[in-house]
């Protein structure tokens, strides 16, 4: 079953490119496949934490505003330099992530309405902080060539996509964090049982979620040259796709972060192909839907046929 | 347990609700005319202030209403129609000469327009959906006309490119009227010219880091485009960031809509840019309308207002560096 949760993903995968290999011959060059990659740092941020949080059964609605609070927040403190701005980033989102934890652990509130609050709630404070409209500081020089630089000719955000997932994966597969997430996922009462503080790990990861949600903000602006407050809408949506196409279970405890890079891709291949192919912007969300719906079938379908099998 | 997490949901929402302000109805003046002539008030239900454009109108409503001596009361509908609907039926309330109201929410806010009609209180609507049912009564609408826009957008590019190039387009919101009437302009008008070829028409979702991914993947796809074509401002800034990165600024002209002043900046200051069609942000003609009306003239059903083509031949005329759009 395990592999399954795998394979299916990385299947998928391999023939979406098999495929946009035939119907373009622009889509199989280092240039296309390094934009692709680059432009999906953002959403890989979001779905290392997305992940994570899922696995505990939990759900994190919030990371789209946190995405804007802190694009807009990093555009208008450029006077503090880079590490300035990083720490203060990082202290929007593991301020935000904490309060969902705490709210969601402390008071037991549903994961999913603590979330939704704290999204209402700082995409509000976003707004009113720039009282709507754009932050058009002076964006550095050094603060721009975080998104827009390259080493080796490698664009930087692609760089970032790679580490997050490799460092999201070593803690998740070779920490005890990572195995009590796990655990939590599969049974919060047994996890108690062995003695798993279960309320501090979760808090953990939503203030993972949330830092990471705030570094995408960052690197936004950074892309674009502004803070813009409209920036992250429907992130919360896209990272949750990405998660589950990647084989990974909304009801937590099954799933990996290499599913998750793999359904990261698998939406950025399927973009970039009806780019190129200028299918017409009104089919593309219902192709990203059918994608979320066939893999939630496909891995259902198969799960109780072997279920099955596994009785007779 | 459970009341716990009752008593924490109800206080988040309060604080939800302290936080995004409760839509009450703000004075932007004291009520003032000591001298015996009764000053004349106007009512504002402005749709949502979460945007340049709109935050715009409101600044340059106020400035026109502090000009020309009437007061003006500001309402903020924060893009919610049952909030548009009391706010202008507390403008009623309180009697002002004219309402002005500027919504998005479509035939959601018609009750109001009627209220205000049984009220005899003169309505402008501005800078939105204009009624198509003609029952819902109103004294005149006024607003450029989108349609209009898109058309003198294709005659300019038509003209650029001598009548033949490859295009490429970059769409609003799908959803977005303002994207359907520009493109219902821009279309027929481009489709004149055979020899103009279409080589991708995306959407762009009227911000600058989608357009700016679009145009990317749209670069790589054509090693031929002449021009692009961005239905606002914001996604002419992200394509322009595409494009330099790809290298390829020298052979690829860039045409907008809207006209924000940083549109215009670049027009002014460099060659990325080429032109954008001036969508009106200023309330002024709406303030003015509104003590016509207010006053018992007579005005016309339908104001246009005017929206020229600006490039660099005439970008200092419209160029403000203090306007706030």
């Amino acid at each position: 079953m395990k592999k399954l949760r795998t394979y299916l993903p990385l299947a998928t995968l391999v023939v979406l490119m098999i495929v946009g290999t035939f119907l373009s011959d622009k889509f199989l060059t280092y240039s296309n496949l390094m934009n692709l990659l680059q432009f999906s740092a953002e959403s890989a941020l979001i779905a290392v934490g997305m992940t994570l949080v899922i696995l505990t059964g939990g759900i994190d609605l919030s990371v789209g505003s946190i995405v804007a609070l802190a694009a807009v927040v990093s555009a208008n403190s450029q006077q503090l330099g880079l590490a300035g701005i990083l720490v203060l980033v990082l202290l929007i989102g593991a301020v935000i992530g904490a309060i969902n934890g705490i709210v969601l652990t402390k008071f037991r509130v549903e994961p999913f309405m603590a979330t939704l609050a704290t999204m209402a709630i700082f995409r509000a404070v976003t707004l009113w902080y720039t009282n709507g409209g754009p932050i058009l500081g002076n964006i550095t020089p050094a603060f721009s060539y975080l998104a827009n630089g390259s080493v080796l000719g490698i664009p930087l955000p692609a760089i970032y996509v790679v580490v997050v997932f490799i460092i999201g994966y070593v803690v998740l597969n070779h920490t005890p964090f990572g195995r009590h997430v796990l655990a939590i996922g599969g049974g919060e009462e047994t996890s108690r049982l062995f003695g798993i503080n279960v309320k501090r790990v979760k808090i953990w990861v939503y203030i993972i979620s949330g830092v990471l949600a705030a570094l995408a903000g960052m690197l936004i602006t950074s892309r674009i040259g502004m803070g813009e407050p409209r920036s992250g809408y429907q992130f919360e949506l896209v990272a949750i796709a990405v998660v589950i196409v990647g084989g990974t279970s909304l009801t937590g405890g099954r799933g990996t972060i290499g599913g998750s890079f793999i359904g990261l891709l698998i939406f950025a291949v399927v973009m970039n192909i009806m780019n190129l192919l200028n299918i017409s912007s009104f089919v593309q969300p219902i192709v990203r839907g059918l994608i979320i719906i066939l893999a939630a079938l496909a891995i259902s379908r198969m799960l109780k046929s072997k279920a099955s099998a596994g009785i007779a | 347990m459970k009341k716990s997490a009752v008593k924490m949901l109800v206080f988040l929402m309060m604080f939800t609700l302290v936080v995004t302000g409760c839509g009450e109805a703000k004075d932007s003046k004291a009520s003032g005319g000591s001298d015996g002539k009764k000053k004349i008030v106007i009512g504002f239900s402005q749709t949502v202030m979460n945007h340049p454009f709109r935050i715009a109108n409101v600044d340059t409503a106020k400035k026109a209403a502090a000009d020309l001596g009437v007061e003006l009361i500001v309402t903020d509908g924060q893009g919610d129609a049952s909030k548009e609907i009391a706010n202008i039926e507390s403008l009623i309330a309180r009697k002002v000469d004219a309402i002005i109201v500027s919504s998005l929410s479509g035939n959601a806010i018609y009750p109001a327009y009627k209220e205000a009609d049984r009220a005899k209180i003169p309505l402008i609507i501005a800078a939105s959906g204009v009624p198509e049912d003609d029952k819902i009564p109103y004294t005149t609408f006024v607003a450029s006309d989108e349609v209009l826009m898109g058309q003198q957008a294709a005659k300019y590019i038509a003209d650029k490119l001598g009548n033949k190039g490859n295009l490429v387009i970059l769409n609003g919101v799908v959803e977005s009227t303002n994207s359907q009437l520009r493109t219902k302009g821009f279309m027929p008008e481009i489709k004149k010219y055979p020899d103009i070829k279409i080589v991708a028409e995306q959407s762009g979702e009227w911000l600058r880091l989608p357009a700016m991914q679009v145009m990317t993947n749209i670069l790589q796809a054509n090693s031929n485009i002449d021009v692009v074509f961005a239905q606002n401002d914001e996604m002419a800034l992200g394509a322009i960031e595409a494009i330099k990165k790809a290298g390829r600024m020298d052979k690829i002209k860039v045409v907008s809509m809207d006209s924000q002043k940083e549109a215009l900046e670049k027009i002014k200051n460099t060659n990325e840019l080429m032109m954008t069609v001036k969508n009106e942000w200023s309330f002024e003609t709406a303030v003015k309308l509104a003590i016509d009306a207010a006053n018992g003239k007579e005005i016309q059903k339908r104001v246009i207002l005017d929206s020229p083509v600006i490039d660099k031949s005439n970008v200092d005329k419209y160029y403000d560096p203090k306007s706030t759009f």
